[in-house]
């Protein structure tokens, strides 16, 4: 079993609950927005720091 | 576009996981998203472990994530300790899931950084910095506090999870 720790919707396998759209976060799990209201922050810093990897 | 990841907890005998976590609160009870109002440490006992992962639900057209680092800031109460199965050097691979335990625990034995670590300190597929190029899950971050007799009520931090995202 897999719960939503945002809506806290039960569902019986993670196939659908990655199909489902969180009335709290307003997106499905698989969109940037489910990480939270700082989602473009995160992943423009996740970004960067990997940029400095793929250079080395 | 860019990766989604989500934090995800799994706890119980049977493994409930409960994705995309709200907070990480530490607690006298084996849940996620724990109210420590409720489930309040007593002194000199330990929380439940924490059997945490990160979550690459969509690499979003990035080849991939790595380097996944996790750390606390701010300060325990008293002489307690953070501990955790997360670190630099001696990693012990994948930790493979038992139920949550509020006994000491036998994963989390090293002292959670207060830092960010200068490489990987939590792996994927057991090993430190390797690529993740598909969605699922890391490696099991393990972690506990243990309290000490005289500590004193109310301490608040912040755990850090951090991933690079390699485009």
């Amino acid at each position: 079993m897999i719960i939503c720790g945002q809506c806290n919707k039960e569902y019986a396998s993670e196939k659908s609950y990655l199909k489902h759209r969180c009335p709290i976060t307003g997106a499905k799990p698989t969109e940037g927005r489910a990480m939270g209201v700082f989602s473009e922050r995160i992943q423009a810093k996740a970004l960067a720091r990997g940029q400095k990897i793929a250079k080395k | 576009m860019a990766a989604t990841v989500t934090i995800d907890e799994s706890n119980g005998a049977g493994e409930t996981v409960t994705a995309n976590i709200t907070n990480s609160n530490m607690g006298s009870n084996d849940s996620a998203n724990l109210n420590t109002t409720t489930y309040p440490i007593v002194a000199g006992e330990n929380s439940f472990e924490k059997w945490q992962r990160f979550n690459c639900t969509n690499l979003g057209g990035s080849s991939a994530i790595t380097n996944f680092k996790v750390w606390r800031t701010t300060a325990l109460s008293g002489s307690d300790t953070h501990l955790t199965n997360a670190r630099t050097t001696s990693y012990a691979g994948a930790a493979t899931y038992t139920t949550p335990t509020a006994s000491a625990s036998s994963v989390a034995t090293q002292t959670m950084p207060t830092s960010e670590p200068a490489s990987a300190n939590l792996g994927y597929g057991g090993t430190l910095g390797a690529n993740q190029t598909t969605t699922g899950y890391s490696d099991y971050l393990v972690h506990q506090i243990q309290t000490n007799a005289a500590t004193t009520a109310g301490a608040s931090c912040t755990m850090n999870y951090q991933y690079d995202e390699i485009a």
